[in-house]
């Protein structure tokens, strides 16, 4: 079984290694299919170890009022809510509704600490629509605790307007910097949602004060907004900001920096964009232009694995499970990529000038190097780990076979002359790839190999 | 186009770090930068504890029966500064540095902005935007960016601890360093120099090269450090921090801004006084600061360190012998250009009327101090984009550099 280069890809860039089940699924239906597959993970049987696991994660379906009364429920259901990103982005067989949500929740981004005991609930909501309409992600955000309290908008008020939610809404959320829009705009936007509150007895937390609205006219992006109506200010705002080509623009852009590249070709922006328009903003009809698209598969090695996506296909590669909350978070803390801690609204940032910090490759490599020593069972690794690296270790009579099989598993594409040549050079103890792999070579090398293999830069890549 | 033609268009090599003349080594160089050390005390310190104003009597003491410190005489009595405040006992490391000029304080300095919440005020001290979210860089990322030359050292800015302080996000990438100790690469025993060659060689020709180059070098750099005796810091991890922070600026690696956290503020309950955990948090504070300094020894004329909190803590004490999140709170200067031996900003008392909605108020803007500090300090003459819309008003508190 081999993938062509194509195929590689889309599975990289979906999310998935270019092996095991995705790539058997892939090369079964193709890639047309195999997007369209995606596209309805309802229908795709769930892996039954990922499907147990998951059904575990219970805090994480109760509601935001009981979890704040349960023992640091805030906490667990933080550490609940990363185990279940790390499955889901990195041994679910519904990979592309895992990325979107990931997509969704870096683009809606609160900041775990100021959700508090909204973050799991305001995640599942975000999650329920990752493969739906932007519409519906743009009313329910608009709607939801966790966003109202984060940026304020639960004290918007008429008299004293705060315009931190109004201005992200256009900036991050709609229509983006570029947009076109005023600061005008920003603060006849942010009288438009005067009122748009919290209440905790209220269904799902969202609360209208009509007390607290200002019922002036206004004019938001050229529209009049006329005198003395309530909540429909906001809704009427939130539906033009959906249909709006700006919006269209600024969403097809950030989905191509998400899966395309840092500089993602004019031409294909625009096409998905036009797409996004003439779809009302369902997604299915933009993705499946994306995952169509020659300049999608142009991109290839263009895109820097952020850490948490690194990790996350580190621990697929070699099959590690995470024994201890501790050691996780810290990894993450290291690899300057805490879960959700970014601190400002704008979410953690895609671009891989962002992530090339000196400190953060050395945790890459550090990571690298204790997930395949410990998932070889070294006992001094410390890591309190689950792995097997042995299993997925594919077999092989030389060196050189060896490194070319585990490559390709890893990698998903041929080695370089060079690269091979560094992987053979240590692998083989400078003998050369012909050199015969008995048991007690691969023993000596598997850890140091794979540890290698996740370090390089064609891991970072994709 | 390829990763090498995207990472070149980004057209910020300099500002990564990725300068190619920096291949040439900056350990050794022996740089005589300025230095700047910014300690945030998260939780809301209680500026009413650490610098007590004892001359507002029963304003103060009447509405915290357990945690006012005593008047200067009294048993348990704080250390007189001015006649109107007094420090907590465990700041006695600290009072030497006070009379001798080095150390100033600002009172009822604070936000803009009224917000009680750690998160809010934390993101608003840190972006030095406060009351305004949409900052997407912090006031130590800016004036790195402001600043960036050709030939970049990695260590510009570091952030020491779990996590870098969002007050250094910016285009400069800072090097996050929890210690010395921390900043390893190991493999398997017997298997480890021969690993190490073959991951130099993946990296060769890869766009993340001069990163890699970076890592390799810091690597050595801070292994030589490590080797060096610590001399006595306390055993916490803000102790441990500052003697890094000292490593490197004697070790001259380029460091110009230092961002750490001294953590453990929120003191909602049992704060105690002379005994309990607020004195414990204020004498590791203030026996870790006066290590550093003394460490420094001539390095010190050249370092700067300020210490903040997201907010002060309320006037009166709680029904848990705490105290809760309150308003206008304190700073801290030391070192290098600080005019000390006083205590600065206006005191608008402790009456009620003169209260804010039962808290300090705050009568110095932090931006004021901070501003003051790059400009005079630092040199850095574009305060205007450090803390953008904003006009800051200096109290005098930095020599004229």
């Amino acid at each position: 079984m081999s993938l062509s280069q194509n195929e590689t890809h889309l599975l990289l860039r979906i999310g998935f290694l270019p092996s095991g089940w995705a790539a058997e699924r892939l090369q079964a239906l193709g890639a047309e299919a195999f997007v369209e597959e995606q596209l309805q993970p309802e229908r795709i049987p769930e892996d039954p170890e990922v499907a147990r696991k998951l059904a575990r994660l219970k805090l994480l379906e109760m509601e935001p009022r009981l979890l704040a009364r349960a023992f640091d429920g805030e906490g667990r259901a933080y550490v609940e809510l990363l185990r279940r990103h790390l499955w889901r982005n990195g041994q679910s067989r519904r990979r592309l509704e895992a990325r979107m949500a990931a997509f969704w929740t870096n683009h809606f981004y609160v900041p775990a600490e100021a959700a508090g005991h909204h973050l799991a609930d305001y995640h599942r909501t975000l999650e329920r629509h990752a493969l739906g309409s932007f519409r519906d992600l743009l009313f329910a955000v608009a709607r939801h605790p966790a966003m109202l309290t984060y940026l304020n908008n639960d004290s918007n008020v008429a008299e004293h307007p705060n315009e931190n939610y109004a201005r992200e809404l256009l900036e991050l959320h709609t229509l983006g910097v570029d947009g076109g829009y005023t600061e005008q705009d920003v603060k006849e936007a942010a009288r438009a949602l005067t009122g748009w509150t919290t209440h905790p007895r209220a269904i799902g937390g969202f609360f209208f004060n009509p007390d607290a609205h200002d019922k002036g006219n206004k004019t938001i992006l050229g529209h009049t907004f006329p005198a003395g109506r309530g909540i429909e200010d906001g809704l009427a705002l939130l539906d033009l900001l959906a249909r709006h080509p700006g919006t269209a623009r600024f969403v097809a852009t950030k989905l191509a920096l998400w899966f395309v590249s840092d500089a993602p070709p004019e031409g294909l922006v625009r096409r998905l964009a036009e797409v996004f328009l003439r779809a009302r903003g369902e997604l299915r009809p933009v993705l499946r232009a994306l995952f169509s698209a020659p300049e999608f598969y142009a991109a290839r090695g263009q895109r820097l694995r952020s850490p948490i996506e690194f990790l996350a296909a580190a621990t697929e590669v070699t099959g590690v499970a995470f024994l201890d909350d501790w050691i996780l978070l810290d990894a993450l803390n290291r690899l300057e990529q805490p879960f959700l801690g970014w601190k400002t609204p704008d979410g953690y940032p895609t671009r891989a000038r962002a992530w090339s910090s000196t400190s953060g490759l050395l945790a890459r490599w550090q990571v690298a190097l204790e997930l395949a020593q410990e998932a070889d069972g070294d006992p001094e690794g410390g890591w309190g780990l689950l792995a097997h690296l042995e299993n997925r270790d594919p077999a092989a009579r030389t060196v050189g076979e060896w490194v070319d099989k585990a490559t390709r598993q890893v990698w998903g594409r041929e080695p370089s002359g060079a690269q091979l040549a560094a992987l053979v050079d240590y692998t083989s103890d400078g003998q050369g790839a012909g050199r015969p792999l008995t048991p007690t070579l691969a023993g000596r090398k598997r850890g140091g190999l794979y540890a290698l293999l996740l370090a390089a830069p064609e891991f970072q890549w994709t | 186009m390829n990763r090498r033609d995207l990472l070149k268009t980004l057209g910020a090599l300099g500002a990564l770090g990725l300068t190619p003349g920096f291949q040439l080594g900056f350990a050794g160089r022996g740089r005589e930068e300025r230095v700047l050390v910014v300690v945030f005390m998260r939780g809301g310190a209680d500026a009413l504890a650490l610098a007590a104003p004892h001359a507002e009597g029963g304003f103060y003491y009447d509405r915290r029966p357990t945690v006012a410190v005593p008047e200067p005489g009294r048993p348990g009595g704080g250390l007189d500064l001015d006649g109107r405040f007094t420090f907590h006992p465990a700041l006695a490391p600290l009072f030497e540095l006070y009379r001798e000029g080095r150390l100033a304080v600002v009172h009822a300095a604070g936000l803009s902005v009224r917000t009680r919440s750690h998160f809010d005020a934390q993101q608003y001290v840190e972006s030095g935007t406060p009351d305004d979210k949409s900052s997407r860089t912090g006031w130590l990322g800016r004036h790195l960016a402001l600043t960036a030359g050709a030939d970049a050292s990695p260590f510009r800015g570091v952030g020491m601890g779990d996590v870098v302080p969002a007050s250094l996000l910016g285009p400069v990438q800072p090097l996050a360093l929890r210690a010395l100790e921390a900043f390893r690469l190991h493999g398997r025993e017997g298997e480890w120099p021969a690993m190490q060659r073959s991951l130099r060689a993946l990296y060769a020709s890869d766009p993340l090269a001069p990163v890699a180059r970076n890592v390799w070098e810091a690597l050595a750099t801070l292994e030589g450090l490590a080797e060096r005796p610590a001399p006595a810091y306390p055993e916490t991890p803000f102790g441990q921090r500052l003697a890094t922070v000292a490593r490197l600026i004697r070790a001259g690696v380029g460091l110009e801004v230092a961002a750490l956290d001294a953590d453990g503020w929120d003191t909602h309950e049992d704060q105690g006084t002379l005994e309990g955990a607020f004195a414990g948090l204020a004498e590791d504070w203030a026996r870790s600061l006066a290590a550093f300094w003394n460490d420094l020894g001539p390095h010190g004329r050249r370092v700067t360190v300020v210490a903040l909190s997201e907010f002060g803590r309320r006037v009166e004490e709680n029904a848990s012998g705490g105290t809760d999140h309150g308003h206008g709170g304190a700073m801290w200067l030391l070192g290098a250009g600080v005019r000390g031996g006083r205590v600065y900003g206006r005191w608008p008392g402790l009456a009620v009327a003169a209260l804010d909605d039962g808290d300090l108020a705050v009568t110095t803007d932090v931006r004021d101090v901070l501003a003051e500090v790059v400009v005079r300090g630092l040199g850095n003459p574009r305060v205007d984009e450090v803390f953008p819309g904003y006009r800051p008003r200096f109290l005098g508190l930095m020599e004229e550099a």
